[in-house]
């Protein structure tokens, strides 16, 4: 089986020899959008002009090397970060027909390095959701299944590389939100350490969570979208100073002697047994290719869930109060007062999830339940973070499913905010901590829905990722299996 | 300290996130919060003086830079976003506040 050709890295390097032109490229992913859109809903908005005179540009280049490390590689953007004149809405009436006087450092990164921004992504309003089932705009459905969720909130972007119609995307992770949908639509998802990647021109959520990452068909792909983006920017002060090392380097798939710790007693409860049965064999995997597989103990990681959902909701009751009808989004047309403007304003721009957030972040902040909660959940933030710290000490990577089950059916969990929520409990503990961590193709179930592979490393330690992930990805190939309603996603002529 | 679903306070709650809810809205929140809340209860289980030795939070320290006087974005392209605006000064417009 050849190496796929509609990766970031093949059509780069197509474009750099001459085999192919932007153009060609970026009609490829016009058609393949056009064909399928309205069936997934992957797309809220398209560039199709602005594409095509951005790819014609990189075509008359006299050096196309010269170009950048994504030159002629069409991307998929989320729709909450912000790309200047292209509308922005985050999935929200609030934000609806938004076009943002800025573009986001990542982006504009990308686009410096020759990728051609192809349109923006559906996703759950505000980012706030596990199935992409809260855009204000409909559903996204999974390529792999189109009644199943293909998760979320980055759902659009996963279902737009799954189906072939982008080759990568921009998704953003406060809780598992780039991890979830590519462990859901059999691709690789990475949430970068926190401050390794802009913040600039995001959306708010939860600002000590969110962060942009990459999804992508393979390890390699990901780790070359995250190495444009990557590095302090003046525009976001949590971005770190860390030097950036060439993550494509640490692609050696030698990983004998890495230690990988399993947190077993997490991994053995309630989890689906296609799921278990799929991580025992990666388990398999990484020992057969020389790593050493220890057990590991995280006792307080259940908690990540409930301290998770306070402190988010509280920064997103906080950031979304900006939301008020004055200088931009939605403002109402009933209002006799300020108040009412306010009120109405909100009450008419934001949805059912994200009003549930906000009152929910409201209420955990209000005297009398401040210290009780938030405060509370501050502390075992910590403990969260100190006791994933301590056994990486002793691993170089934790391994874990990225979800307990695979897709759910779409409208399964949507008027069950709490079994929403619980869906996350294996990817809000790195977020908390702030650590990297990686969502990769770990199988399938009978019924042919992908399962994610999730792996958590140190600090900045990206790299360790990046390896042991390529190691998995070349004994299993699982990007070569194609989905069943957009069979091209590996062919250029498709 | 909260014990039952209906301690959830929806109407004090929404009154300060400046949310207008309808009835039913007040009660379906009222029920899912207070459901998510009973289950965030299990935080309150830790006691605060034995995470004393815990250590600090590692959250990427914030880093400032100088301060610089450098192009912003212009105010025509500001107000451009702007649901409604006064058209010779350059102003936000919002109902009227005093009077």
């Amino acid at each position: 089986m050849p190496a796929p050709n509609w990766t970031a890295t093949a059509v780069h390097a197509s474009f750099v020899r001459g085999d192919l032109s932007a153009t060609q490229a970026c009609e490829t992913a016009l058609a393949r959008i056009n064909a399928g859109n309205q069936r997934i809903g992957a797309f809220l908005s398209v560039n199709a002009d602005g594409a095509r005179r951005r790819a014609a540009e990189l075509d008359r280049a006299a050096d196309r090397g010269g170009c950048g490390l994504l030159a002629g590689v069409p991307i998929a953007v989320k729709d909450n970060i912000c790309t200047e004149g292209l509308t922005t809405t985050a999935g929200s009436r609030m934000l609806e027909g938004y076009r943002p006087p800025y573009t986001a450092t990542a982006v504009a990164r990308l686009e410096a390095a020759g990728a051609v921004v192809i349109g923006k992504t559906n996703c759950d309003e505000f980012a706030m959701g596990s199935s992409s089932e809260h855009s204000a705009f409909g559903p996204v459905r999974n390529p792999w299944a189109l009644d199943r969720t293909p998760g979320g909130s980055s759902g659009g972007s996963a279902a737009a590389v799954a189906a072939g119609m982008a080759p990568v995307a921009l998704g953003s992770d406060t809780g598992g939100s780039v991890r979830q949908p590519a462990g859901f639509c059999g691709l690789v998802g990475m949430r970068p350490t926190y401050g390794r990647v802009s913040r600039y021109g995001l959306v708010s959520f939860a600002s000590s969570l969110d962060q942009i990452g990459p999804l992508a068909t393979t390890v390699a792909d990901a780790a070359l979208v995250l190495q444009v983006m990557a590095g302090q920017d003046d525009q976001d002060a949590t971005t770190a100073r860390e030097p950036v090392p060439d993550w494509s380097a640490a692609l050696t798939g030698d990983i004998r002697g890495c230690r990988i710790g399993v947190p077993t007693a997490l991994v053995e409860d309630g989890v689906d047994a296609e799921v278990s049965s799929a991580f025992a064999q990666s388990v398999a995997v990484l020992r057969d290719r020389g790593a050493i597989i220890t057990g590991i103990d995280l006792p307080n990681s259940a908690l990540a869930i409930p301290v998770y959902y306070v402190i988010a909701t509280a920064e997103a009751s906080s950031n979304l109060a900006r939301y008020d009808g004055v200088r931009y989004g939605h403002r109402t047309a009933r209002a006799g007062s300020l108040g009412e403007m306010y009120e109405r304003s909100r009450d008419e721009g934001f949805g059912a999830e994200v009003k549930r957030r906000i009152l929910l972040g409201t209420f955990v902040l209000s005297a009398g339940y401040y210290d009780a909660f938030y405060l509370k959940a501050h502390q075992v933030r910590r403990l969260i973070t100190a006791e994933l710290e301590s056994a990486l000490t002793r691993c170089d990577a934790v391994m874990l499913p990225t979800s307990p089950t695979a897709a759910f059916p779409l409208g399964e969990r949507v008027d069950e905010p709490l079994q929403m929520y619980l869906a996350d409990v294996f990817t809000v503990g790195s977020s908390l901590a702030g650590l990297p961590a990686i969502s990769i193709a770990g199988g399938f179930t009978g019924s042919g829905l992908p399962i994610g592979l999730q792996l958590i490393g140190r600090r900045y330690d990206e790299a360790g990722l990046f390896r042991v992930a390529d190691a998995y990805e070349r004994d299993t190939r699982w990007f070569e299996r194609r989905t069943p309603v957009c069979d091209c996603r590996h062919d250029l002529a498709g | 300290m909260l014990d039952r679903r209906d301690d959830f306070a929806i109407r004090r709650v929404a009154s300060l996130a400046r949310l207008l809810l309808t009835k039913d809205e007040e009660v379906l929140y009222a029920k899912q919060l207070g459901d998510i809340l009973a289950y965030a209860r299990q935080l309150l289980q830790f006691d605060a003086a034995s995470m004393a030795s815990t250590p600090p939070d590692r959250a990427v320290p914030m880093l400032l830079r100088e301060d610089r006087v450098r192009p912003s974005v212009a105010r025509e392209v500001v107000l451009g976003s702007a649901p409604d605006r006064t058209d010779d000064e350059g102003l936000f417009r919002v109902p009227r506040v005093i009077g």
